[in-house]
Formats: C-alpha cells, sequence, structure tokens
C-alpha cells in the first residue's frame, strides 16, 4: 500500500495559497506533486496553483522532465515563479522515480537513517537547470519520503516513521509563509516484487491485491488543523512578496522551443521514384524466421550499425504486423526509408524507439549499393517471395549449372533442418538411453530367468511409450516452427505419465521413486508447454535430491482440482529464498550448471499463455509446487 | 576493485571473466556471487547496449560486508523511465528484464538519470 499524508498551511486562505500538492492515481503508479508559487497570500497566486495543478492532471501520465518542462512555458509562472517536486512512486517495481527543482526539502526516512533527497538550484519560470536529472531510487516496506515546502523550517532532526506531517507541521511552519508538507508511507513488501509476473505468492499481498493492486490511503487532513494553526496567527494583511528572481532566462526559452514535438514530413525524394529497389511485402503467409534472417542480412549487406539490427527489425516487423497497408523500402545512396501507413498505436511505438514522429523511418547506411546491387536484387526477390536468400541464388544459378544448383539446394535444406535437428537430438537423448538400456537388460534378465509373458507385456509397453514419445517430439518440433500454437483438450495425467516415462531410466538410476496419484483430469491448453513446465518441475525436485543427498528420496505428484502438485522431499527450500525462486537470473546452482530462467519461464508459460498460477511452498518433508490450472483454463 | 571502460566494441566475456576472479575472491555464498555476477553482467550490456561508452566499478566495502557496484555512461539518459522499469519492456527486442532485475537484485539502488547520461550505484549486502 502507498499512502499520501499531507498538511497545507495556508498564510492566509486556502484559495490564496500558492503551495500546492497535485495526486494522481495511474495503473503502474502514484503521482506526487509539490509546487511552492512565489508570494503567497493573494488570489492570483491561488489561481497560478490551480493553473498547475490543472497541467498537472492533464500531463502527469508524460516524463516527469518533460512535465516539468511544459510547466516551466506556463506564461504565469514566469510571472512569479516555482519550486517543484515531481514524483512517481511505482506500484510494481518497488522505485520512485523524481525531479526536483529549487529548494523543496525532501528526505527518505528509512528506520533511523535519514537520507536528503537530491535537487537542482533554479527557479521554474526563470531559472532552470540545463539537463534536469531524473532520480530513480530503490524503496523498501515502511519507507517514508517528506517533502516540505519552503514554508517549513529545517524538520529533519523531527523525522522518524510515526512521525505526522501535522507534528511536524505545528512545530516547524513559519508564520509568514504558506506551508505544506507531503508523506509518502511505502508499505509494500518485498514479496509483491519478487515473483513474476504480478501475482503475489504472500497470502496477504495477494489478498489486497484481490481488492485492488495498492490502495491509496489519503487523509484529507489539510482543512481541520490549518484553521486551528491560523487562528493563532496575527490578522492577515495582504501583501505580494516580491519575485524571487527577476531576471528571465535565455536559456529556458531555448528550451521552450527546442522541445516542441516536430511532426516530420515525409522525404521529398520518395516521391520520385529515384529508389534504386522498392520492397513490396506483407507479412501474411510469409515464414516469420525467413524474413528476419532476410532482413538480418540487409542490413549487413548495408553496413547498418550492428547494434541497431535488433531495434530495426522489431520495429519493422512491427508494423508488418499491425499496419494495415504493405510495408516499402526504398533505398537511397546513403540512407534507406521505410514507409508505412501509420496509426496512432504503431506510431506511439516508432516514436518511443526512433524518438521519430512521422510515416517514415530514415536509417543510414553506409553501403555502396551500385557494388551491391546483385545481393540486393536477389534479397529483394527473397523478402517479396518469403525465401530464404540462398534459394534465390539458387534459382539465378539454375541455367548456368543445373548440377551445381542441385547440390547448393541440398546444403540449404540440410542447413535449415540441421537447426530442428539438433534440437530434436537434444530431446531425444533421453528416451534413447532408455530404449538403450532396457534392451541391454534384456539379456540379464532372461539369464535370470525374470523374461515370462508378462515381462514381455511390460517391455512392450513401456518401449512402446517411449518411442510413441521420441515421435510426439517430431510433432511438437513441427509445431514449435508453425507461429501459431493451437490449444486443445488433453488428459493431464496421462500427459504426465508421459513425461515420467521418459525420465524414469534416470530416476530410478537414483533411486528416486515417483509416485502420481488423483483424478485425471482434461484441460484444454497448450500441452507441450505444460509438458515443460513438469520437466522442469520433476528435474528440479531431482536436483534437489541428489544435491543434499536425500535418504529414500520420491517425489510425489497429486492431481486434485485441476491442479498439478509436485513434491518432493529434499527438506524444501530456504525461508529467505523462497520468494525469490521465481525471479529470472535466480539460481542457487553453481555458477554455469542453472541458468535461472527454468523457474521463471515455468511461471511465465503458467501465469502468461496457460492463464493460470504457478506457486511455492513448503511442508514438513521438501519443497511443493503447485500448477493452479483452475481459475480461467479449466474446462 | 575492478574498474573498467566499457565501449560498444569492448570484449564483453573477457570484462566478464574478470569480474568473476574478483567476485569469487569474495567471502559469500554462491546466490550471492551469482546475483551479483548478473547484475554486472545486466548493467555493463545495458551500457553497451544503449549508451556505448561509460564506466563500470565493482568494489568491496571496507567491512567486507557489502559490495558496491557504480557505473556512469555518456548517452542521452533513460529515455522512458516508467516503461524502463516496467518488466517485460523492451526497445531491444529482449526479454525486457535488464532494469527490473538489476533494481531486484540489489538492497540498495540509485539512478540519476539527463541528457548528459546516467550514473548508476547498486550495493549488495553480503
Amino acid at each position: 500500500m502507498i499512502g499520501v499524508d499531507f498538511l497545507i498551511k495556508p498564510f492566509s486562505t486556502l484559495n490564496e495559497c500558492g503551495d500546492f500538492i497535485a495526486k494522481f492515481d495511474h495503473d503502474d503508479y502514484i503521482f506526487v506533486a509539490v509546487g511552492d508559487v512565489g508570494g503567497h497570500g493573494s488570489e492570483n497566486v491561488g489561481h497560478i496553483a490551480n493553473e498547475c495543478r490543472e497541467l498537472l492532471k492533464n500531463n502527469f501520465e508524460n516524463e516527469l522532465e518533460s512535465i516539468l518542462l511544459e510547466i516551466n512555458r506556463l506564461q504565469s509562472i514566469k510571472e512569479r515563479g516555482l519550486t517543484l517536486f515531481l514524483s512517481k512512486i511505482y506500484k510494481n517495481t518497488p522505485i520512485v522515480e523524481y525531479v526536483c527543482v529549487g529548494n523543496q526539502k525532501g528526505y527518505l526516512q528509512r528506520f533511523e537513517k535519514v537520507t536528503q533527497l537530491d535537487f537542482q538550484e533554479g527557479v521554474v519560470g526563470y531559472v532552470i537547470p540545463e539537463h534536469i536529472k531524473t532520480h530513480v531510487l530503490k524503496l523498501k516496506y515502511g519507507d517514508n519520503i517528506f517533502v516540505a515546502t519552503d514554508g517549513v523550517s529545517d524538520y529533519r532532526s523531527a523525522l522518524s516513521a510515526e512521525t505526522t506531517v501535522s507534528e511536524i507541521l505545528s512545530q516547524k511552519s513559519k508564520s509568514d509563509d504558506d506551508a505544506i508538507l507531503v508523506k509518502i508511507s511505502f508499505n509494500i513488501k518485498d514479496t509483491h516484487f519478487s515473483t513474476i509476473p504480478n501475482q503475489f505468492s504472500d497470502p496477504e499481498a495477494q489478498d489486497s491485491a484481490q481488492k485492488k493492486p495498492s490502495e491509496i490511503k489519503i487523509k484529507e487532513s489539510h482543512k481541520k488543523p490549518s484553521i486551528e494553526i491560523q487562528k493563532e496567527k496575527e490578522p492577515f494583511v495582504a501583501k505580494e512578496t516580491p519575485n524571487k528572481h527577476k531576471s528571465l532566462d535565455q536559456k529556458s526559452q531555448k528550451k521552450d522551443q527546442a522541445s516542441k514535438v516536430s511532426v516530420e514530413k515525409p522525404k521529398e525524394f520518395l516521391k520520385k521514384d529515384l529508389s534504386a529497389f522498392v520492397f513490396y511485402t506483407s507479412l501474411e503467409s510469409k515464414n516469420c524466421k525467413v524474413l528476419k534472417q532476410n532482413l538480418f542480412t540487409f542490413l549487413d549487406v548495408l553496413g547498418v550499425e550492428k547494434s541497431s539490427h535488433v531495434k530495426i527489425i522489431t520495429v519493422i516487423l512491427e508494423i508488418m504486423a499491425t499496419s494495415p497497408s504493405p510495408l516499402k523500402i526504398y533505398m537511397g545512396e546513403n540512407s534507406f526509408c521505410v514507409q508505412y501507413e501509420s496509426n496512432y498505436e504503431l506510431q506511439e511505438k516508432v516514436n518511443y524507439i526512433f524518438n521519430k514522429k512521422s510515416d517514415v523511418l530514415e536509417i543510414e547506411h553506409t553501403a555502396n549499393i551500385e557494388d551491391k546491387k546483385q545481393t540486393l536484387d536477389n534479397l529483394k526477390k527473397a523478402l517479396k517471395n518469403g525465401a530464404t536468400l540462398q534459394e534465390i541464388e539458387i534459382e539465378n544459378l539454375k541455367d548456368d549449372d543445373e548440377k551445381k544448383t542441385h547440390a547448393l539446394q541440398q546444403s540449404n535444406k540440410m542447413a535449415a533442418m540441421g537447426e530442428m535437428i539438433g534440437a530434436i537430438a537434444h530431446q531425444w537423448r533421453q528416451p534413447l538411453n532408455a530404449i538403450g538400456s532396457s534392451i541391454q537388460n534384456l539379456e540379464y534378465d532372461y539369464e535370470d530367468g525374470l523374461v515370462d509373458k508378462e515381462f514381455v507385456d511390460q517391455f512392450i509397453e513401456k518401449n512402446k511409450k517411449t518411442v510413441q514419445f521420441m515421435s510426439k517430439t517430431i510433432d511438437d518440433f513441427r509445431n514449435f516452427f508453425r507461429i501459431d500454437k493451437e490449444k486443445r483438450t488433453f488428459l493431464v495425467r496421462q500427459m504426465i505419465e508421459s513425461i515420467v516415462n521418459m525420465q524414469s531410466a534416470q530416476l530410478s538410476n537414483h533411486s528416486i521413486a515417483l509416485k502420481i496419484s488423483g483424478e485425471d483430469f482434461s484441460y484444454k491448453g497448450l500441452e507441450s508447454e505444460l509438458q515443460q513446465v513438469v520437466l522442469n518441475l520433476i528435474s528440479n525436485a531431482k536436483d534437489a535430491i541428489l544435491e543434499k543427498q536425500i535418504q529414500n528420496p520420491e517425489i510425489n505428484i497429486y492431481l486434485q482440482d485441476n491442479r498439478i502438485i509436485v513434491k518432493d522431499n529434499a527438506g524444501g527450500i530456504p525461508k529467505e529464498i523462497i520468494n525469490r525462486v521465481f525471479e529470472p537470473y535466480f539460481t542457487t546452482k553453481d555458477q554455469g550448471k542453472g541458468t535461472g530462467m527454468g523457474l521463471y519461464m515455468s511461471k511465465m508459460i503458467v501465469d502468461e499463455n496457460l492463464e493460470g498460477f504457478l506457486s511455492v511452498d513448503n511442508d514438513h518433508l521438501g519443497a511443493v509446487f503447485t500448477i493452479d490450472l483452475k481459475s480461467r483454463g479449466g474446462v | 576493485m575492478i574498474t573498467m571502460h566499457i565501449e560498444k566494441k569492448s570484449d564483453y566475456g573477457t570484462q566478464l571473466f574478470e569480474i568473476k576472479k574478483f567476485i569469487d575472491s569474495i567471502n559469500t555464498n554462491k546466490v550471492v556471487k551469482n546475483e551479483l555476477l548478473t547484475l554486472s553482467s545486466e548493467i555493463i550490456t545495458n551500457i553497451q547496449k544503449y549508451a556505448s561508452k561509460g564506466e563500470f566499478k565493482i568494489s568491496l566495502d571496507p567491512s567486507g560486508k557489502k559490495v558496491f557496484l557504480h557505473a556512469s555512461d555518456h548517452g542521452n539518459g533513460v529515455s522512458n523511465i516508467s516503461l524502463s522499469f516496467k518488466d517485460h519492456f523492451s526497445t531491444s527486442g529482449s526479454l525486457g528484464i535488464g532494469l527490473p532485475t538489476i533494481v531486484r537484485l540489489s538492497d540498495d539502488f540509485s539512478m540519476q538519470s539527463s541528457q548528459e547520461g546516467v550514473v548508476l550505484h547498486c550495493v549488495k549486502e553480503l
């Protein structure tokens, strides 16, 4: 929970007060601004404060720096000057982001420690720093941020977690100025942030999450105390305080002009057809992988800076996926242009990534396009036909040398398959070992007189399943290369049994017993992904058992109420890290052994793709992982 | 203490190896060591990707209880802070877990971004 508590003590009345607070709630953060307009005790001052608040209301979703520059442009501010603190306190990452120009005194109070927040010298409207600094600070549960305007005397020594705004204001506010004090309490537990995505394994956090991710608690406390304090004051005499700074700063005026967003018009030369090549292509029915490969080659041939390749390709694919009309790439001598019909959403993305508002994206290149004409021509064909560059080159060679073509085509095919085979080989190693060892054991079993009708039946059944699994692996991989994955209904216990069969040889090598119990249930979803998760959980349990050298090791899988529960007896996950196991890169395995991505990917698959919920807990024997498919995906 | 100059073309692998040697010499458990290495790698990658030139420092507090990571670059600052600290957002087509991961793995984290570049401090308690 993020609490925002504040108190205003006006010099005269609230509508003549130049100190103001603005607070707005966003899905991702709470925006809090504290401002102090120069002067006090005049309706004009109160009016300017309102004008600032109004502007903040309309712009609080922008970057803090640009909000500050926007306020700096207000004409009324130029008359009086303003000191300003702008902040966003995030709900899903434990951070506060802030900018502060002027003598707003801000402190972060954490237990006994009080740290002053950074600020930049200046007065908004008059002189602002040339480079506005945006600060980001990690927050912890129980942290408090205090921000006060200069109507509050030095209050640092008065700060503690229990200090209330009214206590400080009654002691420290000056009698000859407006004063405002804000206390932002950050009471979101670390556990809220440690799992990804934003689901909570902490029951307390989960409860509050169901209500609302982070409710804002506001105490509208400014009315009552402010009246009390006012009573003690001398009768008010309307008096305009002199402006804080007289000189109008040239720089800030320049800044005003520079920060206006200019909308670029398409380059003139695009209208003429001086382009050497025009690619005209759309994403439909094209193999995305081949397309990506061609685009990489394209950028490579043109000598476009390597670091921007992914960025450019991401945008091009995005355009192709969302833009209603085809995309065109025009070649120029020193640059090429990507022209597309934009919609608002697309333009926002492109604007964000390339910092340009335009239907044309111009990208510089260093190649001599005359020299590269042949390759670019081939690429153009490749892009158009959704073929690989090699295929196009082979096609070109066809007329010259039939035999050569054939050989090249073969090698090209082999290369494309190589990648897939590599992956299948990896998946096949386990079942092949299982078949291998069961064949090897056959001889001994025969010698031991174990081979009877029942044995043969079991032997056939077990190996048939393994072979079926291998055959399914190929299908899975073929599906994997397809972009659209289809959800279908399958029996969960059957699916788990097939995995266990595959793992059985490895588990029995280490004398690990694996039991499945509970009623089978059907589920509609992506079977191969759920398989991947269960496989990962079993293999994690196995690793934990081996690491701790557990006697009588066992893994139990229970099915109940559309849940898959995987338990082991390896002693459980230490309390201090249990909430972190789903974080990316988190691993307790030795460097090089664990990537720290296994459970993170599992969590992503279950929570995002399967629309379920993966959670972890300990029981008296060991770790308990629960895949809850009930909530949304069950049938 | 290790200080490194990061450039677009600097050898990430060798640098990380140097850092790993330093981290291995610290008296702490392997989880923290892994996290320190991940933190360093994320920070260096971020500089290379977005600023191309900068400096990275890693040092052990004399008390032996904390590790400080400090980085600064001369890029144009973080362009959209709200989005950059959001999980799964990336401008480069990667997984988008860079900055949120840095925050998560650090015990203390502060960053200052302006058009002159980014200065970043992380503290990891041992």
